[in-house]
């Protein structure tokens, strides 16, 4: 949903309650700010995450988990058990190889298609879960599912977990930024919400360009007049506060005005990106040729400065254009390609930029779609929703590099090993930043709420 | 506990016995060498004995401690069948057959044989056993109910003695006073004037005063009291009520527009709820009434109609029970389903009841009296009641044309039947002797043509009573015998085929009495019952027809109906049914390969199945169908294979001018066989005997004429049988077979035409729809094990919850029962909570926080009522007062409590009561998004003050994406009240959600305060507030003349009911004389620059005295 993330400065303001303490504002200073950083559980592996969300559900079988079983089943009556109760179309087709061979990378000798060129030179810094699976198999439910460990809307995003349970450490930021590449997921920017939290914790959605949020701008003709209004405000205001019974409400409220003018610069700082090296824009892919992988690497490197800047939490959305995101009912081979063409150099050079600058250590990366798809075609060139088995990776903060986990069967279709649900892929995220997934609780609807409900196990055969 | 020296036994080497042994599956070597090993390894951490396992109470109930306890099973039923591990839990859940144990990785094939032999061999134990029941306490229900303040009755409360007469106005300052005393805190003074100008009017209407309105109130020369109480009687009866107290109500139903997830799909018409709303509001309905109106709208015998015409006003209550988010293409429909239920019950439960009863979806509630029974016998009622769109405009003008004409038509056929009857003897004569004419030697009938015209139709048509007889009399005379008797043999040969092959399940009919559930009138009355006469058209003129079946038959005499203008339509499939006022109901059933339907004509259907509406692909499409049959009966097959076992029913919607008839549903993979009529009458007349042709003739006339007598004379439908009336409704249609017995009669059909045409003339064609609930047939829930669909446990009647009175829909019921329901709980005996709630939410609005401060829970883990005496004699006096929200918030508002400052009498207060329970001053509060928005288009001039209407599309910016973006409206929203913005679940106002305006997705009782910089971002910047500030300044420079200070003084009485203080006005001057030097304006130019005065107004709308409201 859009709403309040519309003009996405929500947290963003809040943040602000952070920024250098000026000498002439009173108020600001000593207020109980809700994004203070405060301690975690016991010490983290990571510091900030980075969620490189892929959006539609990536098919597990044409990128990290090789199925040779595939091979010799290509175009035969798919074999196993289907539960058509989850299939979103009722077109099932033939059992469908991988279009893309598959090679072993590094000195793990991990497998990875050939749709990942650039993120296969990193797989023995990297995780591969193989056996996620999720409760839902529509996009809208799954998304939910995914960011908020609920398949309904409403319900508070993993980022808004982390930013309530940790606040940030970036002095003029928001904690929880999600860099929209073009793309809204199905069920909104719901995903990023707050939900029952405060609103102080929901996401800031940054759009693509120079002018990256809304109302910051100011309409005022001059810096001048803005400023003579201000200081007419706060005095009206601070009389006002004098003669009112409630200080602290108005005075916090007096206080935001402050705030709120000084953000107007702290914004348009992160997003000039005219103090990169141009081989750092060349490494992101800014010059690439495809589109998207120029608008994809644009966010990755604005990921990368809001790491540099203390930002907590930062969520990657596609770009728009790629097919219909990950999401191939049909045209798997076109839409798959473009898909990986979007974001698989800036990804790679993220890994590269944020080791080379030490930050990989206490970022963690996050690769997630919703689901994957089915290993037998939906018609002749496309593939169906799949919750049963797919894979997820990580890297950086805390992360044994190398490594895979977890099984799906011989034909990639259900988990028969180390089987994860997307709760426990949340206890093992808060996990690495310090925080006991049972402990982080929020009292709502008469219930002591947690992101990973009343479930959740930390896979530690994936940290070092 | 025994286990260990097991865990010894089945680990030393030594006590191994040969191999052979143990590969024996029933011995005690491979069970406690083979089995057991694999039950400690892969089981027992959940399911084991009590110690081993990590839990205290064993997963899903389940122990596999002993024979017994595999035997008795857990949650989902018996873990195995001895002998049969195929249908053993046990091994379908290792090889992750549904169930998936264990639950991470799979057990490996050949460990899951070793169980499966063990469980063939009849499982024997050869191990310690543990076999005590799973610790289940019943649910301590009774106790929690005795312990927990919400459910004891009310009580009315001895009135403190006032300490303070002078000061007190009402009880309600008793109760105050007298709480606040007994922790030595003073009350603040009463505010002046202007303060309480604003606050009774943003209170009570939600608009800041005029300066004449301001002026009125100041000048008031009554005292306080007088004038207080004048003043909130005047604005209690304004228009605006509705809108700011009705918003209130909207934030408790989730009110919105459009149906969420991925599309955003429009919900069809939920306006005309929120004008219901607004309307009861202003209407002050009592909130009894209100609440039964939202439940059960639709069952009230006399619905209460909108003022200014017929339309149903009751009706449009039910709307809120399916405002809620949507989706498209579940792939699992029924687990949406009870998401949906889920969503219906919490909001019914907390804003209501301010019961968190959805708590109890999954198990017993884990604090209050709420037991899973409880929530599963509520899910019932909503099980029993369907969606629909619903005629609320003219449903009930056309139900009094319609019950009108049932009752002429009743009378016409009393008449019609009695002249038919006076010459009966007579023409009985007369038919007989023409139909043995016609069938033998048409040549010596009274209409030669016509019989061979009759004869060789019926020959050619299997469904022609005289199918056989003419396909006989088709031959030479002398084969007709021999012929006659070998078309005998063959239909009954085929007939015992048919028979064999019959497995369907017949679901539904019209037999016995049954009544119509139809959403309209297209139907009639009632279904046909075999053996009554109806009136069909035939070239123009009236022609009786006798009913054969009981079928639910479209009334072609009923106009076609159609929506006004504008009247948005379901989306996707189901957009081009025409469904509203026309739709025929079938009960429910279970669904079993496919559906088949045994009709006659035209029609669009849906199989509803699980409640599911939002038919717009990819999944569900086959579920809206067409069919057309012509004018034979056939059995129409739809296959349903995805959903057998869900539960569904049809709704068939006729075509215009169409004829359509329902006789049966059946289920099964194939369709029964229908037997055609004319078979089935030459099997009749062969079964009563009789060799040769003639006899045959004889029979077959026979039988018509019994017919006809049981038409005219026969009393009970046991007298009807249906091939008989088949002939006799065959001859009733020859008019020179029956013209000496019907044509008498014609000219009364005639005049009845006539006149029902002049009383159709009146039907209201064209109609709105709005939501609203259907009543159903009865049906119950099962309690939903752990509350997964897939895992469905005992069937709960329907009930009320058992901590408020417990009680039962009438099993004899036909209907859902919810008006039953609604009435218990409306009743202030069985059930305090539903006045205590209401109350307390009056009160929550009016002070800024509640007497019990968690509105929307009054259980065990919402907040205790710092007032609870004063709680009950408000719930009280509000139900002797015919719960009269009016009344009561008069009440408040004209108590002393209410009239006290904001600043409290001491600092000393605000140190003994930071959170200022007690009352000792007035909450200072911040205004909420559409009072903001509200109250600038109100000093800006812009405010359109009309009540109602259709929903102006939200302001979008490029900020605002997604699919099933709407288009963007207007800045302004055409400077209607907030209200009456679009409310899209996707695409909520991004303004006003800044100032925390609700998400729509559950009840909100009370809204977050957030305090947040992107306030003053958008009162700074965003061009809805930049430009109202220039309208506001161009109606100040018009009206306030030529004088900076007089502009000065008219925008502080719009902005803040007041004058300037002489400060404030040398600030404004200062303010205006920078900007002014700035722009090289003289003094004498200020009042032409509005630009000047925009940036002084903006200033003005960025203050906190402009949002806070003390």
């Amino acid at each position: 949903m859009l709403r309040r993330t519309a003009t996405g400065f929500g947290a963003l303001a809040a943040a602000a309650l952070l920024a250098e303490q000026c000498p002439n504002l009173s108020a600001a200073e000593n207020l109980p700010t809700p994004f203070a950083p405060r301690d975690p559980h016991f010490p983290p592996r990571a510091r900030n995450i980075i969620f490189l969300y892929m959006d539609g559900g990536p098919s597990q079988v044409d990128s990290f988990d090789p199925k040779p079983t595939l091979d010799k089943e290509h175009g035969k009556p798919f074999p196993l058990d289907i539960d058509k109760k989850t299939l979103q179309f009722n077109n099932m087709g033939l059992t469908l190889k991988s279009l893309w061979p598959f090679k072993e990378h590094g000195e793990s000798g991990i497998p990875v298609s050939a749709l990942f060129p650039h993120i296969s030179q990193h797989v023995d810094k990297m995780a591969f879960v193989r056996s996620m699976t999720s409760k839902f198999s529509e996009h809208t439910f799954a998304n939910y599912f995914l960011h908020t460990g609920h398949g309904i809307q409403g319900r508070p995003s993993t980022g808004s977990w982390v930013t309530y349970a940790l606040g940030s450490e970036c002095r003029n930021l928001p904690g929880f930024i999600v860099l929209n590449g073009g793309l809204t997921p199905p069920g909104g920017l719901d995903n990023f919400n707050s939900g029952y939290l405060p609103a102080t914790y929901q996401a800031s959605i940054f759009q693509p360009g120079a002018s990256p949020v809304a109302n910051i701008p100011t309409h005022s003709k001059n810096i001048a007049l803005q400023r003579h209004k201000l200081r007419l405000i706060r005095e009206l205001d601070e009389k006002y506060r004098d003669q009112s019974g409630d200080t602290d409400a108005l005075e916090a409220a007096i206080a935001n005005y402050e705030m709120a003018a000084r953000m107007q610069t702290a914004v348009p700082d992160l997003a000039d990106l005219s103090g990169e090296t141009k081989a750092t824009q060349e490494m992101y892919g800014l010059d690439a040729p495809f589109a998207n992988t120029r608008r994809y690497g644009r966010i990755c490197l604005l990921a990368r400065r809001l790491v540099e800047r203390g930002v907590r939490f930062i969520e990657l959305t596609c770009t728009d254009g790629n097919g219909d995101r990950w999401d191939q009912h049909s045209g798997l081979k076109e839409g798959h390609t473009k898909n990986a063409l979007a974001v698989d150099q800036p990804i790679s050079a993220l890994i590269t930029d944020l080791e080379a600058r030490g930050l990989l250590d206490e970022t963690l990366i996050l690769w997630a779609g919703e689901f994957g798809r089915t290993p037998f075609a939906q018609g002749t060139d496309g593939r169906d929703h799949n919750p049963f088995g797919f894979t997820v990776w990580m890297a950086g903060g805390g992360i044994r590099g190398g490594t895979t986990y977890g099984a799906t069967d011989d034909f990639g279709y259900k988990v028969v090993e180390n089987k994860l649900e997307i709760h426990d892929l949340h206890a093992t995220l808060l996990h690495l930043l310090g925080i006991d997934h049972e402990k982080l609780t929020f009292r709502f609807s008469g219930r002591d709420m947690r992101l990973t409900d009343v479930h959740g196990r930390i896979v530690n055969e994936i940290i070092a | 506990m025994v286990l260990p020296i097991v865990v010894m036994v089945c680990c030393r080497p030594g006590v191994v016995r040969a191999e052979k042994a143990i590969s024996e599956p029933g011995t005690r070597a491979f069970f406690q060498q083979k089995v057991l090993p694999l039950l400690e390894a892969r089981c027992y951490a959940c399911h084991g004995p009590t110690g081993v396992r990590e839990e205290a109470e064993p997963a899903g109930g389940l122990l596999l401690t002993s024979r017994k306890a595999i035997l008795r099973g857990g949650d989902t039923g018996p873990a195995m069948i001895p002998e049969d591990a195929d249908a053993s839990l046990l091994i379908k859940a290792a090889n992750w057959e549904d169930l998936e144990m264990p639950p991470d990785t799979k057990m490996p094939d050949a460990e899951v044989a070793i169980l499966a032999r063990w469980i063939e061999s009849g499982a024997p134990w050869f191990g310690p056993t543990e076999d005590i029941e799973p610790i289940t306490e019943p649910f301590p229900l009774a106790k929690r109910k005795e312990n927990h303040w919400c459910w004891q009755p009310l009580a009315m409360p001895t009135l403190p003695n006032a300490t303070d007469p002078a000061w007190s106005r009402n009880a309600i300052d008793d109760f105050i006073a007298h709480a606040r005393e007994k922790i030595d805190l003073k009350n603040a003074p009463d505010a002046d004037r202007h303060t309480l100008a604003r606050r009774l009017y943003f209170a009570i209407i939600g608009l800041p005063p005029t300066p004449d309105q301001l002026d009125a109130f100041l000048s008031d020369p009554r005292d306080d009291n007088e004038a207080i109480a004048a003043l909130a009687t005047q604005l209690l009866d304004s228009p605006h009520f509705g809108e700011r107290w009705g918003r209130h109500w909207l934030d408790l139903v989730r009110y919105a527009e459009s149906r969420g997830h991925e599309y955003d799909h429009t919900t069809p018409n939920p306006w005309h709820y929120r004008d219901y709303v607004i309307r009861a509001f202003n209407a002050d309905l009592p909130f009894n009434e209100f609440f039964i109106e939202h439940v059960a709208g639709d069952l009230l015998p006399h619905p209460r109609t909108d003022e200014n015409n017929s339309a149903n006003e009751s009706i449009l209550g039910t709307g809120f029970w399916y405002l809620g988010d949507w989706i498209h293409s579940p792939t699992d429909i029924r687990a949406d389903e009870m998401e949906r239920i889920d969503n219906q019950i919490d909001v019914f439960g907390r804003a209501f009841l301010g019961l968190t009863i959805a708590c109890a979806r999954c198990h017993d509630h884990k604090f209050d009296a709420i037991s899973s029974h409880d929530y599963y016998a509520l899910a019932g009622y909503l099980q029993s009641s369907s969606y629909r769109q619903v005629r609320f405009d003219t449903m009930i003008d056309n139900q009094r044309i319609a019950e009108k004409i049932w009752a002429n038509r009743k009378n016409l056929f009393a008449d019609v039947t009695e002249r038919l009857q006076a010459d009966w003897q007579t023409n009985k004569k007369r038919i007989s002797t023409e139909l043995l004419a016609g069938l033998l030697t048409p040549e010596s009938s009274s209409d030669p043509v016509g019989w061979n015209k009759i004869l060789y139709d019926a020959k050619n048509d299997p469904s022609h009573p005289l199918y056989v007889i003419a396909k006989v009399a088709a031959v030479p005379t002398d084969k007709r015998d021999a012929y006659w008797k070998s078309s005998l043999e063959k239909i009954q040969q085929a007939n015992a085929t048919h028979l064999a092959q019959n497995s369907n399940r017949f679901v539904f009919d019209y037999t016995g009495a049954k009544q119509l559930r139809q959403d309209g009138f297209a139907f009639g009355d009632r279904p046909r019952v075999p053996g009554e006469l109806w009136i069909a058209e035939r070239q123009g003129s009236p022609q009786l027809q006798i009913a054969i079946h009981p079928a639910a038959q479209h009334d072609l005499r009923w106009p076609t109906l159609a929506l006004t203008r504008g009247t948005q339509k379901d989306q996707g499939f189901l957009e081009n049914l025409n469904r509203p006022g026309r739709t025929l109901k079938t009960d429910t059933f279970e669904l079993d390969h496919a559906v088949h339907c045994l009709v006659r004509g035209t029609a669009g259907l849906q199989i509803v199945v699980a409640s599911h509406r939002m038919i717009k692909g990819p999944l569900h499409n086959d579920l809206v169908q067409k069919l057309d049959t012509g004018a034979d009966w056939e059995w129409v097959t739809f296959k349903t294979p995805r959903y057998t076992g869900e539960r569904a029913h049809i709704e068939f919607v006729p075509v215009a001018a169409k004829p359509f008839e329902l006789r049966m549903i059946a289920t099964g993979e194939e369709p029964p066989a229908l037997e055609p009529v004319g078979q089935s009458i030459a099997l009749a007349v062969n079964a009563k005997g009789g060799n040769t042709f003639k006899d045959c003739v004889e029979q077959y006339v026979n039988m018509t004429l019994s017919g006809l007598q049981n038409t005219l004379f026969g009393k009970t439908s046991e007298h009807h049988n249906p091939l008989e009336l088949a002939l006799a409704n065959w001859a009733m249609a020859h008019p020179h077979i029956t013209e000496n017995l019907t044509g008498p009669v014609q000219s009364v059909l005639l005049d009845y035409c006539d006149h029902e045409d002049r009383l159709l003339e009146d039907v209201r064609t064209h109609s709105r729809t709005a939501l609203a609930i259907w009543d159903g047939d009865a049906e119950n829930e099962n309690v939903l094990i752990r509350g997964s669909a897939k895992n469905p446990g005992e069937l709960v009647p329907r009930r009320n919850l058992e901590a408020l009175g417990n009680h039962s829909a009438d099993p004899e019921l036909t209907g859902s029962g919810r008006l039953q329901l609604a009435r218990s709980l409306a009743n202030p005996t069985n059930n305090p909570l539903l006045s205590r709630v209401i109350v307390n939410r009056v009160w929550h609005h009016l002070f800024g926080k509640g007497i019990v401060k968690t509105v929307d829970n009054f259980g065990h883990l919402g907040s205790r009522p710092s007032h609870p005496e004063l709680l009950d004699y408000l719930a009280i006096d509000f139900t002797n007062k015919h719960w009269s929200i009016k009344e009561l918030i008069y009440k408040i508002v004209t108590s002393r409590t209410f009239r006290q400052q904001s600043r409290p009498s001491s600092e000393n207060d605000i140190d003994m009561d930071p959170e200022n329970i007690f009352l000792s001053h007035m909450p200072m509060r911040r205004m909420e998004g559409e009072i903001i928005r509200d109250a600038i288009l109100t000093v800006s001039g812009k405010l359109d003050p009309t009540v109602g209407g259709r929903s102006i599309p939200i302001h979008l910016t490029k900020f605002t994406s997604g699919r099933g973006r709407p288009a963007s409206g207007p800045l302004d929203g055409d400077g209607r009240r907030s209200i009456y913005l679009s409310v899209r679940r996707n695409f909520l106002s991004p303004w006003m959600l800044v100032f925390d305006t609700p998400i729509p997705l559950g009840p909100v009782g009370r809204r977050n305060n957030s305090n947040v910089p992107a306030q003053p971002l958008a009162l700074l910047n965003d061009p809805f507030v930049i430009e109202q500030a220039h309208f506001w300044a161009q109606k100040a420079i018009a009206t306030a003349g030529q004088s900076p200070a007089a502009i000065i003084t008219s925008l502080y009485r719009d902005a803040f009911s007041r004058p300037p203080t002489n400060e404030e006005l040398h600030a404004a001057m200062d303010f205006l004389t920078t900007l002014a030097s700035e722009r090289n304006l003289e003094e004498t130019d200020w009042p032409k620059s509005e630009e000047l005065w925009a940036d002084y107004a903006h200033v003005l709308l960025n203050t906190k005295e402009f949002i806070y409201l003390p």
